[in-house]
């Protein structure tokens, strides 16, 4: 009977591999020119059957295909097609290398490029370095985020700002990804500026929920920054000169063609300016930031690659000498990638990730100092299985150890204030992850994945429960190590495209994500103070479930395409405040929480025009987004304050001649929801406001047009430079910032509205040079 | 309060140099009419006031309708004063004398409704001296040197007169809590936004200890009369002490004060 099981098992292992006879090709796409590797190229096999497959991360590939005779086309967004013969009877090694076309006047390339439509999971998008570098922005300064902003389901915090929600998430429910590490603060200068230097940056992709099982953490969108690698062929130096601010990139092989580095950094200098300000709080005053990118990689041998990648990056402002407030990021990353064979590829990565801000009060009797601290390190293990022509599988896992120091005040011996150091929290967050990407046919795919996610907050420490009015109710210590309470959660995410034809499909989704990091923040805007607490006994994991639909098409041979999508998210356990919370050096700070749930929904549009001398897009919003706190509003559901129902944003580039590059973008919103008086009173013989209900209001529409021109010097094999002269908001425009409410000036017995607008037409020029 | 001001002042510098402000016209939906009641007992000598008085619209003038015929009570040291109301809106005690540690309680009925509130007056703390520092653009702010008891929560109103007048609009009003400073000497620069501090006047500086709720009532109430913008929270009426929907407070407190000349 054994026998007869095996023999029959042998026989069908026989019989199967007659049949298939299949050989993969693996290999890895670069740039020809400066050796980069391309992430999310297209490979395809083209035979009887079609097979295709997108390059990884690490412009790894990996395709499986009966032998046969193939044509193999290769192609990326900005570089030439590589199309070769390939005759598959055994396997093989292929790297490929991408000619980058010309930027110039670029010809009408129409490639093969209807995987675009169905290679990618709903609500995902990609923008390139070249769109962000010609879209025109405050300042001057190129600026990711702001131009990520600029698409469907995306908003901007506020004018200015490199702040964003996606599809009604908050701010602090964006995951952002430098090379793999956690961006804590993603902002400098209050948000006048992104951490991202875009000299430095290769690759950005935003996922708006729909994420892949890999990644989880956030409730809204995973925002993944990849660094550049380096040129491995040749030194280089580019860099920017601008009003405020000034970059400079070196790169180059470490050893030709196996290994490179970069080094990016980039300092304002706005504050030498305040200096001509005749008005003394402003000349006397201190602000600036500078940041540094800096990665290296080394080829070992076909199989072994490692990556080292850091960041580090600070603001400083202050006033005199007498106050002072400091914060930033630095993150680091090694990368260890390894191709087991050619169908299985591995990265693993350590992470570190810091983020933190003092502040320093220095008056003669008053000496001061604050630091406040979240730390984290990580082991990442990633797996991709190239199973087969229509199969390939992604598993790993994940640990985290976070660090939390929430607030240590030391003070001097005649200082007002008591020195207090609030004891660290420690927390665990891992997670396992598996997920599968399977063609069943030629049109029809699935993407479905499943994340188990663990977090645990652990002692040492006192951990309080509190009563409804926020007293403790009970005390517990915790010894070292010990977990005080921990999460278990699946997070199934799952998406289906179908491909209608050849230019054409339809695609949807469901995720879960969960949530264990939340950012306090009891104001409208980013503060650099603002407080991650985690999870815990008091505070429950956030929940989100999005289901999401969307049709794709692509017009006139691919020139042309458009996506519209649908969603509706579910939030739970979200988190708002008490009247009056003490949010800063509150031991007690869970105790001034309260919790509710809400919901978004909404349509989004978007065409492109992406070949030609024009080309651009449009994106529009349509949604809505709720909330229903605890004793808010009599708890009924309310427009959130990143409400806006109607977001349009259109982005025009139009390249005149080789010298001239002209571009534009044009925005409008709805105002956010905001909370206004609906009567006064007196009190003390101050006029005080009576407010009806939160976010009973509507600010007024925001719309802004900007423009820049990019002159391209004389170009010689040695030197290129070039300028741009930007205009932000071109008419003008008064947008309301905020409005405040307050007595009249002139007539005491009268009350008044007075609106604040930021910025009116801010012109910047920069210098930007490469050699 | 510091971190916030240094906060402000980058928003003050990208706004003085790029931004701009206009008056602007709103339409802002009317709420009911509501009740108002402030009152106070403190350490000093009484009489001592409660006033009734309504809100009004946003559009209307500040002319708050003073609220006649209520009946008002305060209970405290055994008895029960009946307030007797001498100007339309403003009852004052008979025979009321406020002492520290006590509970005091109370009572306003109008049109038959209730409104009732306790406050218990908290331990006298001295103020010792005023003292200056200049602030940006030489702006004078008063300091204020007293010993924070050690052991207890504390929580101070301070109040400033200039030559007898309360400032302008409330300015001059601010509270601290010891909860980051409990058992210092405290210096405590009242940051009041106004230029009412100047050469040549009287000024006066009141400190009154209060109880925790009306700590958070008064504290509440800076915050949404700040600037309404950027490092502020969405704003919310807040939480009286006061129970069955009136606005306002109701305050047992002590009083030190302390008077200088500014030169």
């Amino acid at each position: 009977m054994k026998k007869g099981f095996f023999l029959t098992v042998a026989l069908f292992t026989v019989l199967l591999s007659f049949a298939q006879q299949k050989y993969t090709i693996n290999g890895t796409i670069r740039d020809q020119k400066t050796g980069e590797t391309l992430i999310g190229a297209t490979i395809v096999l083209v035979g009887n059957n079609t097979y295709s497959v997108l390059s990884n991360a690490y412009g790894f590939y990996s395709i499986t295909a009966p032998k046969n005779d193939y044509v193999l086309l290769a192609t990326f967004s900005g570089y030439e097609n590589d199309t070769l013969k390939v005759s598959l009877s055994k396997d093989r090694t292929l790297n490929l290398d991408l000619k980058p076309r010309p930027t110039q006047l670029q010809e009408v390339v129409i490639s093969s490029r209807k995987n675009d439509i169905t290679q990618t999971l709903p609500g995902m998008q990609k923008i390139s370095m070249t769109e962000i570098k010609n879209v025109p922005v405050l300042f001057g300064e190129k600026d990711i985020l702001k131009t990520i902003q600029l698409l469907p389901g995306i908003k901007s915090a506020g004018e200015g700002s490199s702040g964003f929600f996606v599809r009604g998430g908050a701010a602090d429910q964006n995951l952002i990804l430098l090379d793999e590490a956690t961006v804590y603060n993603a902002s400098h200068l209050l948000g006048f500026f992104s951490t991202f230097n875009s000299d430095a940056i290769k690759d950005v992709t935003i996922y708006k929920g729909d994420m892949p099982a890999q990644y989880g953490g956030r409730l809204s969108s995973l925002l993944d920054i990849k660094m550049k690698d380096g040129d491995d062929k040749k030194y280089k130096v580019t860099g920017g000169i601008g009003l405020i601010s000034s970059r400079l990139n070196v790169e180059g092989p470490i050893v030709k063609n196996k290994g490179s580095f970069m080094i990016s950094a980039r300092r304002t200098y706005a504050d030498l300016f305040l200096k001509l300000s005749h008005d003394s709080s402003v000349n006397q005053s201190i602000i600036y930031f500078y940041d540094l990118n800096a990665k290296a990689n080394y080829q070992f041998n076909p199989n072994n690659r490692v990556y080292l990648s850091g960041y580090f990056g600070k603001d400083v402002l202050g006033y005199s000498n007498q106050f002072g407030i400091q914060w930033g990021n630095s993150t680091g990353t090694i990368r260890w990638n390894h191709i087991f064979n050619n169908k299985l590829f591995s990265n693993t990565s350590f992470i570190y990730s810091n983020y933190n801000y003092n502040i320093s009060i220095n008056q003669t009797n008053n000496k001061l100092f604050i630091l406040s601290r979240i730390k984290d390190l990580s082991v990442k293990e990633d797996l991709q299985y190239f199973a087969g022509s229509s199969n390939k599988v992604n598993f790993g896992f994940n640990i985290t150890r976070h660090i939390f120091t929430p607030g240590n005040i030391k003070t001097s011996a005649s200082s007002s204030f008591n020195s207090l150091i609030l004891p660290d929290k420690y927390a665990f967050d891992g997670a396992a992850y598996v997920s599968d990407e399977w063609a069943l046919n030629d049109r029809l795919k699935f993407n479905s994945g499943l994340r188990i996610s663990m977090f645990a907050m652990v002692g040492p420490g006192d951990f309080y429960t509190y009563d409804s009015s926020g007293s403790i109710k009970t005390t517990e210590t915790y010894a070292s190590g010990k977990i005080v309470k921990s999460y278990l959660r699946a997070e199934p995410r799952f998406a289906a495209t179908y491909q209608l034809n050849d230019f054409s499909s339809v695609k949807a989704s469901y995720s879960r994500n969960v949530q264990n990091l939340h950012l306090l923040s009891n104001s409208t805007g980013s503060n650099p103070t603002d407080l991650w607490i985690p999870s815990s006994n008091n505070v429950k994991p956030e929940i989100a479930d999005q289901f999401s639909a969307g049709y794709y098409r692509n017009f006139g041979n691919n020139k042309y395409e458009f996506s519209g999508e649908v969603y509706y998210k579910n939030l739970q356990n979200q988190i708002d405040y008490k009247n009056g919370a003490i949010l800063v050096a509150n031991q007690l700070v869970e105790s001034q929480l309260v919790f509710g749930k809400g919901r978004a929904y909404g349509l989004e549009l978007y065409a492109r025009k992406k070949v030609g001398k024009l080309n651009g897009w449009i994106s529009y919003t349509l949604s809505r987004t709720e909330r229903k706190i605890e004793s808010v509003n009599q708890n009924n559901w309310y427009p959130a304050t990143q409400d806006q129902t109607h977001n349009l944003a259109i982005v025009a580039i139009y390249q005149l001649n080789k010298k001239w590059t002209f571009s534009s973008d044009f925005v409008f919103n709805t105002g956010n929801a905001v909370t206004w008086p609906s009567g006064k009173y007196e009190v003390n013989g101050r006029t005080v406001f009576y407010y009806a209900e939160r976010n009973g209001y509507r600010m007024p529409a925001n719309n802004r047009l900007d423009v820049s021109a990019t002159l391209e010097g004389k170009k010689t094999k040695k030197f290129e430079g070039s300028w741009t002269f930007a205009l932000y908001n071109v008419y003008g425009r008064e947008n309301p910032y905020f409005v405040q409410f307050r007595d009249d000036p002139t007539d005491p017995q009268k009350t008044q509205a007075v609106q604040y607008s930021l910025f009116r037409w801010v012109p910047s020029v920069t210098y930007n040079f490469k050699f | 309060m510091k971190i916030k001001i240094t906060y402000n002042l980058i928003f003050l510098i990208f706004f003085s140099l790029l931004g701009c402000k206009k008056v602007i016209n709103v339409s802002l939906k009317n709420a009911d009419v509501q009740l108002v009641i402030t009152g106070e007992v403190n350490n000093l000598p009484g009489p001592y006031k409660v006033t009734v008085s309504k809100s009004v619209d946003f559009t209307s003038v500040n002319n708050f309708p003073p609220v006649s015929g209520a009946f008002v009570t305060i209970t405290g040291n055994g008895i029960t004063d009946t307030l007797e109301e001498k100007e339309a809106g403003n009852y004052f005690t008979h025979q009321l004398e406020g002492k520290p540690g006590e509970r005091y309680s109370l009572l306003v009925s109008v049109n038959g409704k209730n409104y009732a509130a306790t406050s218990v007056m908290p331990e006298p703390v001295k103020l010792d001296s005023l003292t200056f520092t200049l602030g940006r653009d030489n702006d004078i702010y008063p300091i204020a040197n007293f010993q924070d008891p050690e052991g207890v929560d504390n929580y101070y109103q301070f109040i400033e007169f200039a030559d007898g007048k309360k400032f302008n609009n409330g300015r001059g009003n601010s509270v601290f809590d010891d909860r980051l400073s409990d058992g210092r000497y405290i210096k405590r620069t009242l940051y009041d936004d106004s230029d009412d501090v100047k050469p040549g006047i009287t000024l006066k500086v009141q400190m009154n200890c209060i109880d925790k709720a009306v700590f958070n009532y008064l504290n509440e109430l800076s915050q949404i009369s700040g600037d309404g913008g950027f490092s502020s929270p969405a704003p919310a009426n807040p939480d009286s002490n006061i129970s069955g929907g009136a606005l306002g407070y109701f305050s047992a407190n002590t009083v030190s004060s302390k008077t200088v000349e500014i030169h």
